[in-house]
């Protein structure tokens, strides 16, 4: 049979497990697994996908995934949070456009504005739930530099496939 | 000293941390007028023809031309900004992403110098850009 290979080594390795192995070692030893599994996403590690540095201690209202919600004030697209990201993070299977549409929000808690990183997630088909389009402070097409109308996923290395857009709060204007 | 001085003072120093802090007014400049596609460390993309700013834009003021481009480039002389913080923006690139390649003789831009060269636009970015990048490559810095 084409797959003997395979079942000589499961077989082995099942009665090799039997034979020496008694299941309390057994348990210990895939608890210690699971526990690795479960800490090693909170290690202070880099990861690649936190492109842009988040602000830290911002004061916070709101749901992020209502179009309200005050990060979202430039917005025109899908809110990440509502497919399967959240508003700082793409969703499984796309990966963040670098290139972006920056613009400024004010948070209602402390009056000051916020520059705001409209990131695009790109390679899946768009999201199409939780559409947001604000538009503050939007130009038309001919300054495109500070048009959102813009498809940003043409700027990233996964190309034109739209998924969804992030609000990332990338620092604090001086007030 | 009191329990509740103290107390209080350790909230105070909690507090301080807690707001968040003001980004620097120029760097606010970068980020509202060139990061969107330069990247927040200069970085550029290549791979979509956005030029590489960190480590290179000093460069161009080793060259004939190159002070000039600088300014007269679209993405400086029709952003939004005035002659005072294009000015200063284009200073604070030069001086944080290429301070390594800065001429020995810099002097930073100043207002009425970036006034003037606005006045005169680019019309072959392209052409211009690829004829100062020869002269650069050529100098071997």
């Amino acid at each position: 049979m084409l797959n003997n290979w395979l079942d000589n080594i499961a077989e082995h390795a099942t009665r090799q497990q039997a034979r020496f192995t008694s299941r309390r070692s057994f348990l210990r030893t895939f608890g210690f697994f699971l526990m690795g599994v479960s800490i090693t996403p909170l290690t202070p590690v880099f990861r690649n996908g936190a492109f842009a540095q988040e602000v830290k201690n911002i004061p916070e209202s709101g749901d992020p995934n209502d179009c309200n919600y005050w990060r979202h004030c430039a917005i025109d697209g899908f809110m990440c949070g509502c497919c399967g990201g959240s508003v700082t993070s793409c969703p499984p299977g796309t990966v963040v456009s670098d290139i972006t549409w920056i613009g400024t929000c004010r948070n209602p808690e402390d009056g000051k504005d916020y520059v705001i990183s409209y990131n695009d997630c790109c390679g899946k088909s768009g999201c199409g739930s939780c559409l947001c389009q604000r538009d503050e402070g939007d130009t038309p097409i001919y300054r495109p530099q500070n048009s959102n109308n813009l498809n940003w996923c043409s700027g990233s290395q996964a190309d034109v496939p739209y998924h969804c857009s992030l609000s990332v709060v990338i620092g604090v204007k001086e007030s | 000293m009191s329990k509740a001085a103290q107390i209080f003072i350790v909230g105070a120093v909690m507090m301080m941390s807690v707001a968040a802090q003001a980004t620097d007014p120029v760097q606010f400049d970068y980020m509202m007028n060139c990061q969107g596609c330069h990247l927040p460390q200069g970085q550029g993309f290549p791979k979509r023809d956005v030029p590489i700013v960190k480590g290179h834009i000093g460069k161009f003021l080793h060259v004939e031309g190159g002070r000039e481009f600088l300014v007269q480039v679209p993405g400086s002389a029709q952003s939004d900004l005035n002659n005072e913080r294009l000015a200063a923006v284009i200073n604070w690139m030069l001086t944080t992403f290429s301070a390594d390649e800065l001429p020995a003789d810099f002097r930073p831009y100043s207002v009425s110098e970036v006034r003037e060269l606005r006045k005169s636009p680019l019309i072959d970015v392209t052409g211009t850009r690829a004829a100062l990048i020869e002269k650069i490559r050529l100098l071997n810095l």
